[in-house]
């Protein structure tokens, strides 16, 4: 069951002492055609920044020798990025369980669980986290674009996104329409925006 | 009272007089000296020495002022020792002298006269004392006193045996005086207690005995059947056997807890102590006295204890049985997983071979099965009623310490709880609980005690916690302390330091407190030992400890 979208393989994380339990989930995460890197703990996935930077999606036990699963997430949460987080428990405290989804997390799945369970949390943080990868790409996007427009083309941006019309801004800025629809095919262009619709949404994602 | 004139005139009274004015002492002397014995001391070294020795004075008269040591010291000297301590004192001044008055009875002097003396109100508050003094005398030396009129009686009867009948009557008539001495010694008794004459079955009861044991007040001997009708019917037996005991000769005394029947109430329990007094040349008890005190209240409250004992032993089992699930349940789903993981796997590379795939499917299958199973267990053992409430740490300490006591493995183990003061901040959480984590601390901490030392020694102190809002408990004992190898980790389940150590009881502590969003750590005890040490969160200041929840009292129970 390979994942659609993606050419490249998406990239899930597994956190987990047991070492049995550990190769048994990469075999069935690989199985479903991700690419998977496992740590017996919580200072192994810390210490290995390159792969770790890579996991779109964690599979996270709860209880791990020295710093567990829930710290290792509040951790990952002070340091800004975190990748979608699954917990897998063989205890289960239902404290714990409401604590990691208040801060985030997509999943708390008591072991034993099916290969079924498992991959649709992981599939759900793995889209989740795309979504979220999205948006913070349109809007690298959108901030490029815009740092490409002239103080000009600016200032008969701000007008349009206040909802004036060509002829309102000509008159506001004091020059003539035609002069503004140049500058508005301009920004259209350097936006690659087709409608006004699009560029305002653009400029939106950017605030 | 003829019976006090009687015991006056076997033991006169002794009295010492003390003064440096010859006149005052020899009018005071020629008061005195028909009625008591009268010894004279002119000095306060004197008189101190006088009071010290044998035959030592029923009452002293003491004059304020002498010139090696006046009243005051000599009084204070006869107050800090123990030999002349509960002597009474008469202090003797002049009548314009409120001061004096005022400072002597102050220092402990039962009286004060002033001169000029009035001989009638001189013997009079002097007789006064010395009664009084006898009494009290009397009461505290009451075996003693007992066991010697009753030689003396039984010495008395043999000696009427062996007389001639033709002195009988004077021989009645000195038993009579006997018996009424005896029959006044046993009546003005403050105790309990009764004196049963074997032969004549006749029983005497002092007053308290009566009311004790609510046998109103229709004469002062009664056969000692009626002191049975009044034991519980269960307890008659071992009330049966105690007397047997003692008559067949293999014991001479007993001591025993029996149940009284209350009309309409609840039995009433009492401890009593008895003994043979005398014996008959065939070793038949001729005289069998006993002592007993309402021991109901002690009953309640060791009853009490061992409830809450036994309720925080059954809650310990559940607990127990819940962190043993809880552990095992953990442990198997770790293998379950894997297999279940593996299955899920395999069923990947083999893709051609539906049988074999149908086989995997179901090992996936079952494996999640088993842990269905480990959850439900745990889920099931873990189902507890809390009842969380704002608790005096104080209460639930001391609570804890006596109940320790209980069991005689521990009887040898001192509970300090003195660093648990009454002023710290309640905390709020379920008794039952926090009286489990004391418990298995506390044990934990006797049971790791030096075998070199009978006496384990164990500190419970409490404080405010380093966060605010938490109340941090320490125990700390000066055993062998906890293995030092990293891999010992003393809250992981099936870690123990004993010998048949299950290594549940810290995990379940652990627990317990992280439950409450607490916290439960280790540390070695500088001397040698191990310190543990546990945080709960405050109640909140207008929580007030619920009275009705709180047990009766432990503190001073016995």
């Amino acid at each position: 069951m390979m994942s659609k979208q993606a050419a490249v393989k998406d990239c899930v994380g597994v956190v987990e002492d047991d070492a049995a339990v550990r190769e048994a989930l990469c075999l069935m995460l690989e199985a479903l055609g991700m690419e998977v890197h496992s740590y017996a703990s919580a200072r192994k996935f810390l210490d290995d920044t390159d792969g770790r930077s890579r996991c779109a999606c964690l599979v996270l036990d709860v209880r791990l020798p020295g710093m567990s699963g829930i710290e290792l997430h509040k951790q990952l949460l002070k340091q800004g990025r975190v990748p979608a987080i699954v917990f897998i428990t063989g205890h289960g405290d239902i404290p714990m369980a409401v604590e990691a989804m208040r801060n985030g997390a997509v999943d708390f799945l008591q072991k034993p669980f099916r290969e079924q369970q498992l991959l649709e949390s992981v599939q759900k943080a793995l889209a989740l986290e795309r979504q979220v990868r999205e948006a913070s790409e349109q809007r690298a996007t959108a901030v490029a674009r815009l740092a490409c427009l002239t103080p000009k083309e600016r200032e008969v941006l701000e007008k349009l996104l206040l909802g004036l019309r060509s002829k309102e801004v000509a008159t506001e800025m004091g020059v003539a329409t035609k002069t503004v629809e140049q500058h508005r095919a301009n920004i259209m262009h350097k936006m690659h925006a087709s409608t006004i619709v699009e560029l305002v949404s653009m400029c939106n994602s950017t605030r | 009272m003829a019976a006090r004139t009687q015991l006056a005139k076997v033991f006169p009274a002794t009295i010492l007089t003390v003064g440096e004015e010859p006149e005052n002492l020899s009018v005071l002397a020629a008061l005195l000296r028909p009625t008591y014995r009268v010894l004279a001391a002119h000095s306060g070294t004197r008189a101190l020495e006088l009071a010290a020795s044998d035959p030592k004075p029923d009452l002293i008269l003491l004059d304020v002022s002498m010139l090696d040591m006046d009243g005051y010291t000599v009084l204070a000297h006869l107050k800090a020792h123990r030999v002349t301590r509960d002597i009474p004192v008469i202090f003797v001044t002049r009548l314009d002298q409120d001061d004096d008055q005022r400072r002597g009875l102050d220092l402990g002097a039962a009286d004060c006269i002033t001169t000029p003396l009035r001989p009638s109100i001189l013997l009079a508050r002097v007789r006064t004392q010395i009664e009084l003094k006898q009494a009290r005398d009397w009461m505290r030396d009451q075996n003693a006193f007992l066991a010697a009129e009753v030689v003396r009686r039984v010495t008395e009867k043999e000696t009427i045996d062996v007389r001639e009948k033709s002195e009988r009557n004077l021989a009645e008539k000195e038993l009579g005086e006997s018996e009424m001495r005896w029959q006044f010694a046993v009546e003005s008794h403050g105790d309990a207690m009764w004196d049963w004459d074997t032969h004549r079955d006749e029983l005497y009861l002092t007053p308290a005995a009566k009311e004790l044991f609510d046998l109103p007040d229709t004469g002062s001997k009664r056969p000692i059947a009626d002191l049975f009708r009044r034991v519980l019917e269960e307890d008659l037996p071992l009330v049966l056997k105690q007397i047997d005991d003692i008559t067949f000769g293999k014991k001479s005394e007993w001591r025993g807890e029996w149940r009284l029947s209350q009309a309409g109430g609840v039995p009433r329990w009492v401890a009593t102590y008895g003994r043979v007094m005398t014996r008959a040349p065939n070793g038949e008890p001729q005289r069998i006295v006993s002592i007993s005190h309402d021991a109901t209240q002690r009953k309640r409250r060791e009853a009490a204890a061992a409830r809450q004992r036994e309720l925080v032993a059954q809650q310990g089992r559940l607990v127990l049985l819940g962190e043993l699930a809880s552990a095992l349940a953990h442990e198997i789903n770790q293998p379950l997983t894997a297999i279940a993981g593996f299955a899920a796997a395999c069923v990947r590379r083999i893709p051609d071979n539906p049988d074999a795939l149908e086989l995997v499917r179901a090992i996936e299958e079952q494996a999640i099965r088993a842990g269905e199973i480990a959850w439900r267990m745990r889920g099931f053992a873990r189902r507890q009623r809390l009842d969380r409430a704002a608790l005096s740490l104080h209460e639930v300490v001391a609570g804890v310490a006596k109940w320790i006591h209980l069991d005689s493995a521990y009887l040898d183990a001192v509970i300090d709880i003195t660093g648990v003061a009454w002023g710290l901040p309640n905390v709020y959480c379920d008794r039952v609980e926090l009286e489990q984590v004391l418990f298995n601390l506390v044990r934990n901490g006797i049971e790791a005690g030096l075998p070199t030392v009978k006496e384990q020694r164990i500190a419970i102190t409490g404080r405010p916690g380093q966060l605010p809002g938490e109340v941090e408990v320490s125990v700390t004992d000066w055993g062998r302390g906890l293995p030092t190898d990293a891999d010992f980790d003393a809250f992981q389940p099936f870690t123990s330091s004993k010998e048949l150590g299950l290594g549940l009881g810290l995990t379940i502590c652990f627990s317990i407190i992280e439950g409450y969003g607490g916290h439960l750590w280790v540390t070695p005890n500088p001397q040698g030992g191990t310190i543990f040490h546990f945080t709960l969160p405050q109640a909140a200041p207008t929580e007030l400890v619920r009275a009705e929840n709180a047990p009766v009292s432990l503190i001073g129970a016995q």
